[in-house]
């Protein structure tokens, strides 16, 4: 009976697609994917070294404007090209150490602070226009973001002389301690500039910064950097969580209700797209969904990596400095693991070596900085968000499966990474650094790192230089 | 006996030459003959033989010779050796391990929970932290020479750390 036979296929086919399900926030901690799970497509990853020599690599970005560039952010405060051929141009893109006529202006005395970003206006071919984040020395490690115009003349390197005169300062975020200073801005698809800002720093969230809506720390923010006036750094997108919270209205004392008047919020600031956050260093967006993933490190035991759908509203709650993934914070012990959900719950979390004080040592699936690398489309990768970890080399996939957050240690390697994003093929690329919290190291005294290619391992060309890298024990 | 250990000290130079340079030479070749075999050092992640000259410029010393040649520290229990590596190891180390070695970021190195059995050896030991294992644990070979790294692994001796 073979109509039937295609008639009972195409039925079974629906119900399945109407089964499996869209990427979705975890409601509940057993929905937290750990490693151990097996991502679709379970692929295997190599890492092609694209280039090195670099000095403290902690950032990179492609411009989108087709030249098939890539920029790496050295944390002194050089940008450096490396054209699609691997090669890299000895003359930084951009040198914020020589600009100032008193010295370099980027403050890099702790081994988290420096240069840590570099952002391409979405119309970056037209408009020339490209936004760094970093610490300055002059404002003593506060956090600057700055846009400066590339010389149609010279599109491959900016004079100090060019960088000075096309200077705009979007914003400066007081950081009081040395670490913790956050540190991508990304464009989202939306054409807002989003900045991630770390609790302050310290350990623990002294400044009580997550959950504080007053300040600009521990926060995602959300800013409309397109606007007319030089002398207005930048816009509020009207639609940001808390516009409405902190504007400015007649008071009115009856005839409101109690959740009409909770919403009023007044020294919420309205830059702030989500809060709950300690030091999302790393924040990526999915070229094709629009979905944001943010790759939060953690305090002593856990890492965490949230999703944020693309439709969403902003506002959320990631629950720093009360939760790290599922689990209470501070943690002391076994029985403050898998703690009633408070704010948002990520879509994958791992432990450090300890997952609690007094656990055993894990040998496999732990690390102790989460740095997402970006979302993969290749290689048997759909959707993949590949993270790296730079205390354990580790690379992990994070994916849904369908119904669930599956999280998998995809390799181990002796790479300390620091960061990654999609390049203009499409590729993954991760840069490394051999630097760490050693006293007596500075951001041009280290061994240099490098840039690689995640590529599938059954694609690795010829002769090509790869990382070493083991499996995980299963 | 004079002339017989002139001569044995005589093949040991040799043999000690010929492996500086061998190793000097390139590390791309796996030494596969078990006579007179030069020592390979590999890397603790994959096993993959360790380039061994990340300094040019580095001394190699009388007991980085010993060791390539013997893969015993030469400087084990040597109280000079010790005074040495002390300082080397609380400015590289310690910010990982801790000043005692119970660890931190890093592993605990005194306690029985061993990730790289080799470390029992002092070949083992050495590979790991000239050549590093994963991640935060890099290749300090390339930060001081042989003949310091010798010197730690004494000083790492007295912490217990490869009991």
């Amino acid at each position: 009976m073979k109509w039937c036979t295609s008639l009972c296929g195409a039925a079974a086919l629906v119900l399945f697609t109407s089964l499996a399900s869209a990427q979705e926030v975890p409601q509940s901690n057993d929905q937290v994917a750990e490693p151990g799970g097996t991502i679709p497509g379970n692929p295997q990853i190599a890492l092609v070294k694209v280039a090195e020599g670099f000095a403290d690599p902690v950032g990179v970005a492609a411009a989108g404007d087709g030249s098939g560039r890539l920029f790496v952010v050295e944390r002194a405060g050089r940008v450096r090209v490396v054209d699609k051929d691997g090669n890299v141009q000895e003359q930084p893109f951009l040198d914020l150490t020589n600009i100032n006529p008193l010295g370099s202006d980027v403050q890099t005395g702790f081994v988290e602070q420096g240069l840590y970003s570099i952002a391409f206006h979405p119309n970056f071919s037209e408009n020339g226009y490209f936004f760094v984040h970093y610490a300055s020395l002059p404002f003593n490690g506060d956090g600057m973001i700055v846009r400066f115009q590339v010389d149609p003349e010279s599109p491959d390197s900016l004079t100090p002389e060019r960088t000075n005169e096309t200077a705009k300062v979007i914003m400066r975020i007081e950081q009081p301690y040395y670490n913790h200073n956050g540190g991508t801005i990304a464009f989202g698809p939306d054409g807002y500039l989003y900045i991630t800002s770390g609790d302050g720093g310290w350990e623990g969230d002294p400044l009580e910064a997550g959950q504080d809506l007053s300040t600009r720390l521990g926060k995602l923010l959300r800013i409309d950097v397109d606007v007319d006036d030089d002398n207005r750094a930048y816009d509020i997108p009207p639609d940001n969580p808390f516009v409405e919270a902190s504007k400015e209205r007649l008071m009115v004392l009856f005839g409101i209700t109690e959740e009409e008047f909770g919403r009023i919020k007044v020294r919420a600031l309205p830059e702030i797209w989500a809060y709950g956050v300690r030091n999302p260093y790393m924040i990526h967006f999915d070229p094709e969904t629009g979905d944001l993933y943010i790759a939060d490190v953690g305090q002593n035991h856990w890492e965490e990596i949230n999703y944020q759908p693309a439709d969403s509203r902003g506002g959320e709650n990631y629950g720093w400095a009360k939760r790290m993934g599922t689990h209470c914070h501070p943690l002391t012990g076994e029985e403050g693991l898998n703690c009633e959900p408070f704010g948002v719950l990520p879509a994958a979390q791992y432990p450090h070596q300890t997952a609690y004080p007094g656990g055993p040592e894990l040998e496999d699936g732990w690390g102790c900085s989460v740095q997402g690398l970006g979302v993969a489309r290749y290689g048997g990768m759909d959707g993949v968000y590949l993270a790296g970890d730079w205390c354990s080399g580790r690379v992990f996939g994070l994916a849904w499966d369908g119904s669930a957050w599956q999280f998998q240690e995809l390799v181990q390697t002796d790479l300390q990474f620091t960061a990654g994003n999609v390049g203009e093929d499409g590729m993954v690329y991760a840069v490394s650094a051999n630097n760490f919290y050693l006293a007596d190291q500075g951001p041009d005294q280290n061994p240099p790192g490098a840039l690689w290619r995640i590529t599938p391992a059954d694609q690795v060309p010829e002769g090509a230089e790869t990382a070493r890298t083991v499996q995980p024990q299963q | 006996m004079k002339q017989l250990v002139g001569s044995l000290v005589l093949v040991a130079a040799l043999c000690a030459g010929a492996a500086i340079n061998a190793q000097q030479g390139g590390t791309d070749a796996e030494s596969s003959s078990t006579e007179g075999a030069e020592i390979v050092f590999r890397h603790a992640l994959d096993g993959k033989p360790l380039d061994m000259n990340f300094r040019p410029d580095q001394q190699i010393t009388p007991a980085v010779e010993e060791f390539h040649r013997t893969a015993e520290n030469p400087y084990s229990g040597d109280e000079q050796a010790i005074a040495k590596g002390k300082p080397l190891y609380e400015r590289l180390c310690a910010a990982c391990h801790l000043r005692d070695g119970t660890g931190r970021i890093g592993p605990n190195l005194v306690d029985d929970h061993v990730k790289y059995p080799q470390v029992a050896t002092d070949k083992g030991m050495f590979e790991v932290i000239y050549g590093g294992a994963a991640g935060a644990m890099q290749a300090f070979g390339r930060r001081i020479d042989q003949d310091q790294i010798l010197k730690v692994m004494a000083y790492l001796e007295t912490l217990g750390a490869s009991d």
